[in-house]
């Protein structure tokens, strides 16, 4: 009575495989929006705490490099003696040496964005080569200032110039930082909508098709009880039929 | 359907933990440049400064019980010495240190650990912050840097270490270098700063 290939119990309506690669189709956007959300995440590096960071060096080289200016004008008017101008210049070269966060020295990185300042460097040290020991003779402080004052002021003008290129860099970097918060909350309130779609949209799907194989269930059912009582009937049928023999 | 819908799903949670997880890219360097070097430092001390005499105060504490109590390196070293090797964070290099116990310096300056002390450095950097932290953290007075005395252009000629894994290892503030002066502060609460 039963027909031995029955059909399945939910076969995919037209509107349900549409609705299925709606699913399929939010959920590839989402993974888009995600992966995208990351990328601009980890666009922003953050300092470990063992190691300085490159502002902290730059602002330190700042400090150092005016030290030594200072110092090297107190030594030209016999305020301070060489000795404390080679002192200032040591610490400076500590601060130089120093490595950030991503291995590179402050010396190296004000090199790269300050060029000037290693030059008034090297002025200054071979100033300090053939500068007399201790403090500087009176008879000799007008002729020495006159002469080496423009090493001081290149020097201090250099180290200013770390403060402005370090504050035009902070304004960039605060200014980017914006944008990307901004574009990194627009992707994750895009994810969000398209979460809740993918939700909405599955959900669906699996009502619908809970509501399918229910109907499926039941008629399966009435087909079942109908091919029963049927049987049934045949056999009261037979029973009522006398036995020949 | 409904072992795709719990696949989808599965997909969806590994994607947002994927998203919540990563990581920043560390920013590449730039090309070294080096204006003069030393002996002892790629940027240079030229020409080099020479070491505190044998009657030069190279570390003076003041404040505490005792009055103010200077050291030439001399008698620094004389107050015993251990050797430490730790991660130096400015170099970024496994070092050694010949270091005299800053809990040694304090005592015998009567400093008690519950004064609030600021370091001063030759250039006047200075940091300070309850004593009782500096103890806590195991600091310590290196003198020396591999055997050998610690040039200015490496920090010298004395400065504050601390051991790895301690609480004021990564506080890169505290390492004060070119240490000259440890002062007691008359405030309270000891607030840290490092100017």
């Amino acid at each position: 009575m039963t027909d031995s290939s029955s059909p399945p119990l939910v076969r995919l309506r037209t509107g349900q495989t549409v609705l299925a690669g709606l699913v399929v189709a939010l959920l590839l956007l989402l993974a888009l929006g995600l992966a995208d959300a990351a990328r601009v995440r980890g666009g922003t590096s953050y300092a470990s705490g063992s190691s300085e960071s490159a502002r902290t060096n730059a602002v330190y080289t700042m400090r150092e490099g005016l030290n030594v200016a200072l110092a090297t004008q107190r030594y030209l008017s016999g305020a301070a003696s060489r000795r404390d101008v080679q002192i200032a210049r040591a610490l400076l070269a500590q601060r130089l040496a120093v490595r950030d966060e991503t291995g590179v020295s402050a010396g190296d990185a004000v090199s790269q964005r300050v060029p000037e300042f290693p030059v008034a460097l090297i002025g200054i040290d071979e100033f300090l080569d053939g500068a007399p020991a201790g403090v500087l003779p009176t008879s000799q402080r007008a002729a020495l200032a006159a002469q080496e004052s423009p090493l001081v002021s290149n020097l201090a003008s250099a180290a200013r110039r770390i403060g402005d290129v370090e504050s035009a860099e902070f304004k960039a970097e605060t200014a980017a930082d914006q944008a990307a918060t901004d574009h990194l909350q627009t992707d994750l309130a895009r994810c969000l909508a398209l979460l809740l779609a993918v939700l909405a949209a599955g959900i669906g799907l699996l009502v619908w098709l809970m509501a399918d194989m229910r109907s499926s269930v039941a008629r399966g059912r009435e087909a079942l009880a109908a091919e029963h009582a049927e049987l049934e009937a045949l056999r009261a049928a037979a029973a009522r039929e006398p036995v020949r023999s | 359907m409904v072992t795709a819908s719990r696949a989808a799903v599965v997909g969806l949670g590994v994607l947002l933990l994927s998203a919540c997880g990563s990581v920043g890219a560390p920013a590449s360097a730039p090309a070294a440049v080096t204006p003069s070097a030393s002996s002892t430092n790629p940027y240079g001390d030229a020409p080099k400064v020479d070491p505190p005499g044998p009657t030069d105060a190279v570390l003076t504490l003041s404040g505490g019980t005792h009055g103010s109590v200077s050291y030439t390196m001399t008698q620094l070293e004389a107050l015993g010495e251990d050797t430490v090797t730790l991660d130096e964070p400015f170099a970024r290099e496994k070092e050694t240190f010949s270091v005299v116990p800053l809990s040694t310096l304090l005592s015998k300056a009567g400093i008690s650990s519950g004064a609030c002390i600021n370091t001063i450095a030759l250039n006047d950097y200075r940091y300070r912050n309850q004593a009782t932290e500096f103890l806590g953290s195991q600091a310590a007075i290196a003198t020396r840097l591999g055997g050998q005395p610690i040039a200015f252009d490496r920090g010298g000629p004395i400065r504050i270490v601390f051991p790895d894994s301690t609480a004021m290892a990564t506080n890169l503030d505290a390492w004060n270098w070119s240490l000259s002066r440890i002062e007691v502060m008359p405030v309270s609460p000891c607030s840290t700063q490092s100017p």
